[in-house]
């Protein structure tokens, strides 16, 4: 790539106008609403109280493997410390809603906020870093997060800085929006915000800092020569994916109504990257296909009565395959896949294999 | 960098991160296993003798396989590495088989459903919802879990539920409709505390592991040792521990050489503390060392060695199960014997406390008339009333109170010679604890022993 192209990259070249949306995109955008019309108004009715709970999970979890599949196939940032960028956020929203009448949304931008604040300032550090040496760093930080919340606990009504009673026999749950009470109406409001984040963070990668985040990960070298502010946009990569978790943390508190510490272990940061790593880190809805991954398939294993101990041979497995056969992930090889298949049904001549990788 | 140099660099940084990836789930797969070791069971407390009891003591019709509608049931456990509560289920499961093949419940089946859970409140809540809107489950019996009481109790009071099950947090004790066959981390602690006053020691150093409601928990020891004028010191730790030399160091020194350490932790990470005691020395250097009853398992007894005879005691919450000849420890054992292939930890305090929650469920059920519904069946749950079970110190009774501590009575175990054996029999837990004068305020009875072995 040459420098010009890291600048046209990155944005800081002449303005581009968006190409005219062509057939497979109007397919892709009706598929997407479709999808997302029967998630709200269709699954509910006919969802199982069981599903509709794993399905709010779904949601929330599909922000999360957002925001780190956009530090890890945007960036190139491998992070291991998602999970204690969720725990701060979800410590905050129950925080705040214990503490404060806010409505429900502002809560959820502030403890975004917040997370956003903490989670830029603790990985600073570790902006030096790539590869192995930064999964590492924010590995020990999961650790420290997780040691500090087990020490002053998840807020459960009591009062100070920290908001937990020790002594509370009886433990308030945390709020929920007024309408959004019940498990179906939660999952409804759940979807939304999921949507809101999307959309953010779909902003984010077609403008400026989605290509100059391009630039960084296909050489960072070649964007600093470039121009390029690679340390803001790579902070900026860090806040957003920081924010966008904060956001599923408060829901996730409004979710569970009752948070611990035991709830957010350490495995769960490795578990985590390696889901977005299957669902594809690359893509969007390798995000979706990620938190299905993450909350659904546990959900379904329980259900048919397979332990859920397995789940980390399944993970370790898939991380295998992903690296054996399909780097981009389940969101590009599902697609390929079905491609050939249907090639094969209709008896068509295969074409040469089209390049797999990184969209 | 042309495109199939980007394409191979790309890959190779995933593949990079794919290794750490599954290096670090091996490893964290590893350090499950670890944790697992004996499982933070009280598992292992196998007895000698063969069972004397046939399972068709269990059912009403020995023999006859129940063929009625089935009653459903379910329950919910926390079984993950490190810490496995399944026992309580399965346990719950091979007895209602029982049942189910000696003519059942006024002949019909019982299904029971063990569900487990990962410390997970959305996955419990989910699972509850399941029980009770999928399976139609009519009552909640055998749930043992560190959090479920806390997370599901609103939900099982909006639908009625009187959950009979083992409990763990704070809420299984303080609250109208769910009911403990054990007496949990906090009244287990006030036992061994307890123990350590009445052997006049001159000061208590009490540690547990950081888990939600450590303030909750050490409310009742440090009720009892300022009743008696002895002060105590308490003390938390992150688990896994990572020194376990300091924290018995730290103990031992806080206790001083007419003190008591009393602990209250799963069995491995006990087992850490006291072997970092026996390898620094400091066994002899305090009085006393106490703990609560997860650190009933034989298998503590026999890692510790004769060292600790008579010098380390233990809460039990249940009968001990060494020497006991009664006929429940008999029909305890043949339904293990025969039923309890899934029950992993075999003979032990968590399989105990399955047995006594369908023991005592079975009960009740028995005296429903007419149909198996919610309404029906937890009203047979709310009325159990003075049920001995050879299991516990004294009678049972769900009853119609604000809170619930039935089994408020205990025994105390010390090491002899890789066993547990019985050192002091059925003792009430003093009154000075505020929530057990709380309960027996409400249940108006004082503690009275009961003679066991009548069972169902």
């Amino acid at each position: 790539m040459t420098v010009t192209d890291h600048r046209r990259a990155a944005g800081t070249g002449a303005p581009r106008r968006l190409p005219p949306l062509g057939r497979p995109a109007i397919t892709r955008i009706s598929v997407i609403t479709v999808l997302l019309l029967l998630a709200l108004f269709a699954l509910p009715p006919v969802m199982s109280l069981y599903y509709t709970d794993t399905m709010t999970q779904v949601a929330i979890y599909a922000i999360v493997t957002l925001g780190l599949g956009v530090l890890v196939g945007r960036v190139g940032l491998f992070s291991l410390g998602q999970v204690a960028v969720l725990t701060i956020g979800a410590w905050t929203g129950a925080r705040l809603l214990f503490a404060t009448g806010q409505p429900f949304p502002v809560v959820l931008i502030e403890a975004g906020l917040v997370t956003m604040v903490i989670g830029t300032l603790i990985t600073l550090p570790a902006l030096r870093l790539r590869g192995l040496y930064l999964a590492l760093i924010t590995l020990m930080l999961a650790g420290a997060v997780t040691v500090i919340e087990a020490t002053i606990n998840f807020p459960n009504g009591g009062g100070g800085f920290s908001g937990y009673d020790g002594s509370l026999t009886h433990i308030p749950q945390i709020r929920r929006p007024s309408i959004a009470v019940s498990d179906a109406a939660y999952y409804r409001y759940a979807v939304i915000v999921a949507i809101i984040m999307f959309g953010l963070v779909y902003l984010h990668l077609k403008t400026r800092p989605g290509r100059a985040w391009a630039a960084i990960k296909q050489s960072e070298p070649a964007a600093l020569a470039a121009g390029l502010n690679t340390t803001f946009y790579k902070l900026w990569a860090l806040a957003l994916a920081s924010f966008v978790t904060g956001v599923a943390g408060a829901l996730l508190a409004g979710a569970d109504q009752e948070l611990f510490s035991i709830d957010f272990p350490i495995q769960n940061s490795i578990e985590l990257l390696a889901v977005v790593l299957m669902g594809g880190a690359y893509s969007i809805t390798g995000a979706v296909i990620a938190a299905f991954l993450f909350q659904f398939l546990p959900a379904l294993l329980q259900n048919w009565g397979v332990p859920n101990d397995w789940l980390i041979i399944i993970f370790g497995l898939g991380v295998l395959q992903v690296l054996t056969t399909a780097p981009a992930g389940i969101a590009d090889q599902m697609p390929r896949d079905i491609r050939r298949l249907w090639r094969r049904v209709t008896r068509k001549p295969a074409r040469p294999a089209a390049e797999g990788g990184a969209k | 960098m042309n495109r199939r140099e980007q394409r191979r660099s790309s890959r190779a940084g995933v593949a990079g991160a794919a290794v750490a990836v599954l290096v670090a789930v091996s490893a964290a797969a590893g350090c499950s296993s670890l944790n697992s070791g004996s499982g933070g069971k009280a598992a292992s407390a196998p007895t000698a003798s063969t069972p004397t009891v046939s399972t068709s003591k269990c059912g009403t019709k020995p023999g006859v396989k129940a063929t009625g509608s089935p009653i459903v049931l379910g329950g919910i456990t926390t079984k993950e590495p490190g810490t496995d509560f399944s026992d309580i289920g399965t346990t719950a499961a091979a007895y209602f088989d029982c049942v189910n093949d000696n003519g059942g419940i006024n002949g019909h089946p019982v299904k029971y459903y063990p569900e487990t859970e990962q410390t997970n409140p959305s996955q419990i809540a989910s699972l509850a919802h399941q029980l009770v809107s999928t399976d139609h489950a009519v009552g909640i019996v055998g749930s043992s879990s560190i959090i479920e009481c806390s997370v599901d109790n609103s939900y099982w009071k909006k639908e009625g539920f009187y959950v009979l099950g083992a409990g763990i947090d704070p809420e299984c004790w303080s609250t109208p409709n769910t009911i403990s066959v054990n007496m949990g981390p906090r009244y287990s602690s006030d036992g061994a505390v307890a123990h350590a006053l009445n052997s006049h020691v001159s000061k208590i150093a009490f540690d547990q592991s950081n888990v939600p409601g450590t303030t909750y928990i050490a409310g009742g020891p440090n009720a009892l040792a300022k009743a008696k004028h002895v002060p105590i010191q308490d003390f938390t730790e992150n688990v896994p521990l990572t020194s376990a030399n300091s924290v018995a160091i730290k103990l031992a020194n806080a206790a001083g050489p007419s003190g008591a350490v009393v602990l209250n932790f799963t069995p491995p990470e006990a087992l850490l503390i006291l072997q970092a005691a026996q390898k620094l020395g400091l066994e002899d250097k305090v009085k006393e060392w106490g703990c609560s009853t997860p650190c009933n398992t034989d298998f503590l007894a026999k890692a510790l060695g004769p060292k600790w005879n008579g010098k380390f005691f233990v809460n039990a919450e249940l009968t001990p199960l060494n020497g006991d000849t009664s006929q429940t420890a008999g029909l305890y054992q043949a339904i293990l014997a025969k039923y309890g292939k899934n029950v992993t930890g075999g003979v032990g305090s968590f399989s105990q406390m399955g047995f006594t929650d369908a023991e005592i469920a079975t009960h009740a059920l028995e005296t429903v008339k007419g149909a198996y519904t919610v309404k029906s069946v937890n009203a047979a749950f709310k009325n159990i009333k003075n049920y001995v079970s050879g299991m516990q110190c004294q009678a049972f009774t769900y009853g119609n109170y604000s809170e619930h501590i039935p089994n408020n009575m205990d025994y105390t175990v010390t090491p002899d010679n890789g066993k547990m054996v019985l050192t002091q029999g059925c003792t009430a837990i003093p009154s000075v604890d505020p929530q057990i004068a709380a309960y027996r305020k409400l249940a108006g009875t004082a503690p009275q022993a009961s003679s066991s072995g009548s069972g169902s």
